[in-house]
Order: C-alpha cells, then structure tokens, then sequence
C-alpha cells in the first residue's frame, strides 16, 4: 500500500451506488492517452468503478468484465473508444505486449485491471487505483497520480468530489 | 503494375508504381484507424487512376520495425491478396524506404521512425556503391540518446517530432537533420524497391514472411 502524499487521494465508499459515482466524475475527465490501472481483488468493486467511468465518460455501451476476452471497447458518438484490459489471463508479457496498449491508448483512455501482472510493459506515468474490500458494501479507494498529467487529474477529481481541494 | 502497401507506423501509405512512372501514391497520418481506412482507401486509389486490381502482378509491403497492431494489419492485407490472387510478395524492411530518400553522401545515415512513448526506432545505414547500407539491427533509444551517441558527421533522416529535431540540433555540428519533406516515408519510394527486388526474382513465401515488432522492453521473453 502506497503511503499517502499530495499526489495521492483516498475515497471510502460505502454503497456500489457511491462507487459508480466516483466512477463517472472521474469518467467525465478523461481524455485519450489517459491509463488507469486498477488493483483489486474479486469483489474490490473494480467492475462497477468502470461501469460509473464510461456513464460519465459518455458511451452507451454496457460494461462488463473482460476476463474472457482480455478487452472490451466502448463506443462514444463522436468515434471516441474507451478501452478496458483485464490482465487476469494474459500469461506473458510477451503476450500482453502483443495485445499493443499503445495503439488502444492513441484511441482513448484505457483502464487495466490485475496491472501488477503487466507492470513492467506499461507506461511509467499514470494514475494508479488501489480497490479494496473492507466490509458488507462498503470499500475503499486510494488514487496515487504519477506524472504531471495525472496529477492534474487527480487535483480535478478531487474537487469534483469533495468540492473546492 | 505493383502494389506497394506502408502502415509500420501511424502513417498509412498505398502506391502505385509500373517501372516508368509512379501513377497514384497516397499517404497520411492515421489515428490508429487502420483496419477501418487501408481497404476502402486502396479501392479509392485504383478508382481514381482507372487502374483494377488484374493489372498488379506483384505486392510490396513495409515489414517494421513498427508498431503490433499496425503492422498485423498491413501485413495481413496484403497476405491476403497474394494468396487470393496468386502474385508474389516482396517484404522490404521500414528504415530501408528510409534511407533509400536520401542522396547518398559519405556521411552515415540514422534513419529514424517513431517507436511510441516517445521513443525512436533507428537503424544506421553506411554508404556503399549500390547505395545505403544497413549496418547492424534497429534499436529503440530516446532523441536525447541519439544525440549523447552521434560524435561524428551523422544524417538524421525519418519520422521526427518538432521535439525530436529540437533535441537533435543541439548538436549542428555533427548533425545533419533531413527537412520534414524529406523525412516523409514515401509509398512510391517502397514500391520501387519492391519492384527491383521483384525484377531480381527475390520474392517472399507469403505464409512466413514476418513482420519486425518493436519490442517495449529489451530482450523480453515472448
């Protein structure tokens, strides 16, 4: 667990409501190129982050998990892709460098869940989310930005949570 | 007539090329449309000119380094025509199309394309009677780096960003940076390679013929 600094926020939900929530403001700020790893185990609420993130990003796609099929793409009107990789089954990197994050991120934000087994191909800035279970619905959520985009992101969600940082 | 096919990188470029002349050539910077754009602008090409696909007899293809998915698209398209219409396919390594733009001179030559996360591919190439020659694999290294290696009179020609170049003229001593015209990866330039390597009876088996994946890391275990 990252030790908590400037460039880091933290967020306890206490419904999966709450969590898509928080997943649609950070949606709503996402710009191409943007990389968001997500780190959970079964049951963290990673899955109903992201359905919040593309509602607020603005496809119509439905979301679900991409175990199966590695990546899911979601569809805006404006021809924009918002990619979702789910490392779980990837079984080299070799293999996970194949799958060419590069070009999915030239077409929109991508979101990764399981990166710790990707960790060594993925580009060294970018925003890192730790989802962990605490009890019932509740969870919590730590944000660590690296890089200055990132960080502004980060500044942006923030306040769009808890109003003026 | 051959057909000469180029998406190593964001570029996509298509030409048309007969040993005379070069009747259609089209190139430009794709956002990562490949799939979606390469079929439907070819057909467009072929339209325009009144040229139909039972004139080409040969294929001509980029092979990398570049990038995975832009590669397998290209790569793909073309196995598919050659298979489906019988003609042989000429592989011609990315960086030698770009070398090949280049007046030979007794200078070396780096010849550059972009590798992604800010990264260049550069191949080094020496001048020799029958023109460029490739000197040793192509390697990924930052503009920042090829400028600490260049000691000597060196062209930089190939796919440079404005940050890139800025990078690079610091050294304009040794530097000689090709201008952005130059830098362009032409089609036309591909094909006619293809075509002599064609005329010189060394086509490829299209089963195999593989393209040259830039890899994020040295050395991974694929």
């Amino acid at each position: 667990m990252p030790i908590l600094d400037a460039h880091s926020f933290e967020f306890f939900s206490k419904s999966p409501e709450q969590t898509r929530r928080l997943g649609m403001r950070l949606g709503a700020l996402l710009q191409p190129g943007d990389l968001i790893c997500l780190q959970g185990d079964l049951g963290a609420g990673k899955t109903t982050f992201v359905q919040g993130v593309a509602r607020g990003w603005g496809t119509l796609d439905e979301v679900s998990s991409p175990t199966f099929v590695l990546v899911n793409a979601y569809r805006r009107l404006d021809g924009a892709q918002l990619s979702h990789f789910d490392a779980y089954r990837v079984e080299s990197l070799g293999e996970a460098e194949e799958l060419d994050l590069d070009a999915l991120l030239e077409r929109g934000p991508l979101f990764i869940e399981w990166p710790e087994r990707v960790e060594p191909i993925l580009p060294v800035e970018r925003l890192w989310a730790w989802l962990e279970y605490e009890f019932e619905e509740h969870r919590s959520m730590r944000f660590t930005a690296r890089g200055k985009r990132y960080e502004s992101l980060l500044d942006a969600l923030q306040q769009k949570t808890y109003g003026a940082g | 007539m051959l057909l000469a096919i180029d998406s190593s990188t964001a570029q996509i470029g298509l030409a048309l090329y007969d040993e005379a002349t070069v009747p259609g050539e089209l190139f430009w910077k794709s956002r990562a449309h490949h799939t979606a754009q390469l079929a439907p602008a070819l057909a467009e090409l072929l339209e325009r000119v009144g040229i139909t696909m039972d004139s080409v007899k040969a294929l001509g293809v980029a092979i990398g380094p570049g990038s995975f998915t832009s590669l397998r698209v290209g790569l793909a398209f073309v196995k598919g025509l050659a298979l489906a219409r019988h003609i042989p396919l000429i592989g011609i390594p990315t960086l030698d199309i770009v070398a090949a733009s280049v007046p030979l001179s007794d200078r070396k030559l780096a010849a550059v394309l972009q590798a992604g996360r800010g990264r260049l591919a550069v191949g080094w190439y020496k001048p020799t009677e029958s023109g460029w020659q490739a000197h040793g694999e192509a390697v990924t290294m930052t503009a920042g780096e090829l400028e600490q290696k260049i000691h000597k009179p060196v062209i930089v020609c190939g796919e440079l960003t404005a940050e890139d170049r800025q990078c690079l003229a610091r050294k304009f001593k040794n530097v000689m940076l090709a201008s952005p015209a130059q830098c362009a990866r032409r089609p036309g330039v591909l094909a006619e390679i293809a075509w002599k390597r064609w005329q010189a009876g060394k086509t490829d088996v299209v089963a195999s013929l593989a393209p040259i994946y830039l890899h994020v890391l040295g050395g991974l275990p694929v």
